[in-house]
């Protein structure tokens, strides 16, 4: 109702805005439903966006078809700057190479405005095969191949793919098991149904801290801030480096003096050391970059995921 | 310690904070379209500015006012304003009609509160034991509880099954809309990204519901508005008779739905369904139901709020959310330094004694708030039918918009009030349909993963000592009139 009314205001106000100044309140369209880590980290800079711009940000969640909708309500929006994508990187880099067809192009419907966080894969273990660490989870799994399961939040997911990657270069055979969100998974990891689960740090580091849940690898190059003590699966040998990134994104055609404000402030508000804190608490951390820097990363990204989704034989259609 | 917490929740602020958020919640529940989930969603931003007990205070309290308030428009107008009332919105309507919308008003309220006092107090005293039975469901156990809440609603709740049955097939069907399946492949969707979205269960369950019943009211626009009798007086006249005469049932509602609440995957959706069905089952006049009948309202009314109570076990203990309420209180209690997990209870003892006491006390609050509301609402049914359902219809189009901003959803509500109508018209009813929208997603998914995790080998579905008594349930009930129809045909035969 309050959206609507807010929405009402905001046409009747259409013809007069200024070129370096939003002047109406600003909606952030995200992909999911309320709860996971997308719309926390939405809603935290929502909150911090709003007296920057002097104008409201509202979080709207338009959840379904992995992000589809969010996508296709924000790149078919007015380029003014008022609404805005925020989204992690998989379906704007990953999914469209597992789809024979796909309705977007992330590069050519959307302009980046910035990019936030970085996010790692973590592999987590339940206490089903008291293993705790990744070479005794190798045993474990080699010794008991009927329960070779792996969960995690969805059918193409980041999860999903790190867990084929990891199958393909490890020689290992351990089969997918996908879930609706991490909390249906991670009740099945702490309850001893299924024996590991591989997500956003996020969504294990706190029953990982509390000892419920044990990481014992993590995908990217590099150690995670959020979690230092845990090696990256490189350094445990198993070649891999994949980690995706948390962006804003404003419908093609919006006016570049508009992009550099709103990244200009995205930037700001990510780089607020309290907030860095907050994020790698989150498992995530920060790596605000403007526009330029997020558009390179996209267009790199996108090229870089697509040899490894076709070695995968990670097909949805 | 028990002091230190009611001095916390008895603070001026935290006071002011819960009767704020009560109000909230009502509006929000009434109108359709915005639910429980909605409203803790708005509310997580202005939790920001606050301690964590008014933090908490201020969602469990207008979730619990959304829950109920859900009942109002659904018993008045036949608008569910949340799935979990979709189980009895005929049952309550039809009351409405009778000239009994003060008794179907407020039992859901006064039952809802005795459900939710009982959902609490098993938070209280029993949540680190029942989380961890809890965990021990997996898609095994889950699938065969959907199957049963699907059953429970085809065999039990409604006379005819077979136009049950239809119906609800043709739930499933509406709910393999979209990419959101176990494959990630895209059905029915025609290259829209709506589609591929899926058809959201909220307009629908609007337009099955509100627009047949506003196209039905129009197409017998000669007729005498039966509503016209509708009167409401003393909302909580007879209670105590009810609950006296309904102890038991109201006892099976809070204890099911508590149950049902602790499960991380099921919520107070399904809870109402199935206490619904096992009213008419073990209700001694089961003939009643369908026409108005309070005995279904108060179980399954006490079923779906003693769910929400018991979706926090989970949350609370271990941080896994039980609905999709809990999911987002989950962030909340993180960013407030209250973390989640069995330690919870000791190391935030005071804020988690607070938080329960707050539980209390909104289920309490609701009772004059609730009155209150049933009042003012009451007030629709005077309104001439001629200007009654132009208004109906328009905050049936703002609640389908609102649900997720899209004009979309306008027009999966006006298509579906068509759809329901012809049903209807036909003898076949709509609320099958609605529950298998809300669980056909459930049964692919658990299906699928218990399949892949069984390596494709059916028989493990009966192997684990819960899913097989689940199971044996699911038969009985398919098998019992089948065995019931054979008996009285080899009697007759003699």
């Amino acid at each position: 109702m309050l959206r609507l009314a807010i929405l009402v205001i905001a046409f009747a106000a259409l013809p007069a805005v200024a070129q370096e100044k939003i002047g109406k309140p600003v909606r952030l369209v995200i992909g999911f439903a309320p709860g996971g880590s997308v719309d926390l980290v939405a809603r935290i800079v929502a909150e911090r966006l709003a007296p920057r711009l002097g104008q409201p940000v509202l979080v709207e969640n338009r959840p379904g078809g992995f992000v589809r909708v969010a996508i296709d309500a924000v790149r078919s929006a007015a380029p003014d700057g008022t609404t805005l994508l925020l989204t992690s990187s998989t379906p704007l880099v990953v999914t469209p190479h597992a789809y024979a067809k796909m309705p977007y192009d992330a590069q050519r419907d959307l302009v980046s405005v910035a990019r936030l966080v970085n996010g790692q894969q973590g592999f987590a273990l339940g206490p089903m095969s008291g293993a705790r660490s990744w070479p005794e989870y190798v045993a474990w799994l080699k010794a008991n191949p009927d329960k070779a399961f792996f969960a995690s939040s969805g059918v193409g997911s980041m999860g999903h793919l790190v867990g084929v990657v990891l199958a393909n270069t490890s020689g290992l055979r351990i089969e997918h098991v996908a879930y609706k969100g991490s909390g249906q998974y991670n009740a099945e990891l702490l309850g001893g149904q299924v024996s590991a689960g591989i997500s956003g740090i996020a969504d294990a580091s706190e029953f990982h801290r509390t000892g419920k849940l044990r990481i014992v690898a993590t995908s990217g190059a590099e150690r995670s801030r959020a979690l230092p003590d845990v090696p990256t699966f490189k350094e445990l040998g198993v070649p891999m480096d994949l980690s995706l990134w948390y962006g804003v994104f404003a419908p093609a055609g919006t006016p570049s003096a508009i992009v550099e404000l709103l990244g200009r402030e995205l930037v700001a508000v990510v780089g607020a050391p309290d907030l860095t804190e907050r994020f790698i608490n989150l498992g995530l951390d920060p790596a605000a970059a403007g526009p330029k820097a997020a558009a390179e990363t996209l267009a790199s990204d996108y090229a870089r995921w697509r040899p490894i989704v076709q070695q995968a034989g990670f097909k949805l259609d | 310690m028990l002091l230190q917490a009611l001095a916390q929740v008895f603070d001026p602020y935290v006071l002011w904070v819960i009767l704020a958020s009560a109000a909230f919640g009502l509006f929000v529940g009434a109108v359709p379209g915005l639910t429980a989930t909605m409203a803790t969603a708005l509310l997580v931003p202005v939790t920001f500015f606050m301690e964590p007990v008014p933090a908490i205070a201020s969602i469990v309290t207008a979730t619990a006012m959304a829950i109920f308030a859900g009942d109002i428009p659904s018993c008045l107008l036949r608008m569910p304003g949340t799935p979990a009332s979709a189980a009895y919105t005929d049952e309550a309507y039809a009351m409405t009609k009778k000239g009994q919308g003060e008794l179907a008003l407020g039992a859901g309220l006064v039952f809802s509160v005795i459900g939710g006092l009982f959902g609490t107090a098993v938070l209280i005293m029993a949540a680190p034991a029942l989380a961890e039975v809890a965990l021990k469901f997996s898609s095994f156990e889950y699938f065969w509880l959907v199957v049963l809440g699907l059953l429970c609603a085809v065999f039990i709740a409604f006379a005819n099954p077979l136009k049950g049955i239809v119906s609800l097939l043709l739930g499933l069907l509406i709910a393999s809309v979209g990419l959101d399946n176990p494959a990630g492949f895209p059905r029915f969707t025609f290259g829209n990204a709506e589609l591929a979205g899926g058809l959201t269960l909220i307009p629908i369950m609007i337009g099955m519901f509100a627009v047949s019943e506003i196209i039905r009211s129009v197409s017998r626009i000669d007729e005498p508005w039966e509503m016209a009798q509708a009167k409401i007086g003393n909302v909580f006249r007879g209670m105590g008779a009810l609950t006296l005469r309904y102890k038991l049932p109201v006892l099976r509602g809070s204890v099911l739905g508590t149950a049902i609440g602790v499960l991380p995957g099921a919520g107070a959706d399904i809870a109402a369904w199935m206490s619904y069905a096992l009213s008419k089952k073990f209700s001694k006049e089961p003939e009643k139901f369908g026409t108005g009948h309070v005995e279904g309202i108060i179980e399954a009314g006490a079923s779906n709020n003693s769910a929400l109570a018991g979706a926090w076990v989970p949350a609370l203990v271990f941080g896994i959310p039980g609905d999709s309420i809990t999911a987002i209180v989950i962030g909340v209690l993180y960013i407030k330094g209250l973390n989640p997990g069995p330690s919870i209870f000791m190391e935030n003892a005071v804020a988690i004694y607070a938080i329960f006491m707050v539980f209390i006390l909104a289920n309490l609050l609701m009772l004059p708030l609730g009155i209150a509301a049933i009042k003012s609402a009451k007030q629709l049914l005077r309104a001439p039918r001629d200007v009654l359902m132009p208004v109906i219809l328009l905050f049936c189009i703002v609640g389908s918009f609102a649900i997720n901003n899209s004009i979309f959803g306008v027009v999966l509500m006006l298509v579906f009030g068509v759809i329901a109508y012809l049903m209807e018209e036909n003898g076949f009813p709509v609320a099958p349909a609605i529950l298998g929208m809300v669980l056909g997603a459930m049964l692919e998914e658990h299906f699928i993963r218990a399949m892949i995790r069984a390596d494709g080998n059916f028989l493990v579905f009966f192997e684990r000592p819960i899913a097989a008594g689940l199971a044996i349930a699911a038969f009985g009930i398919v098998l019992w009139p089948v065995g019931a129809w054979l008996w009285r045909r080899s009697r007759s035969a003699h």
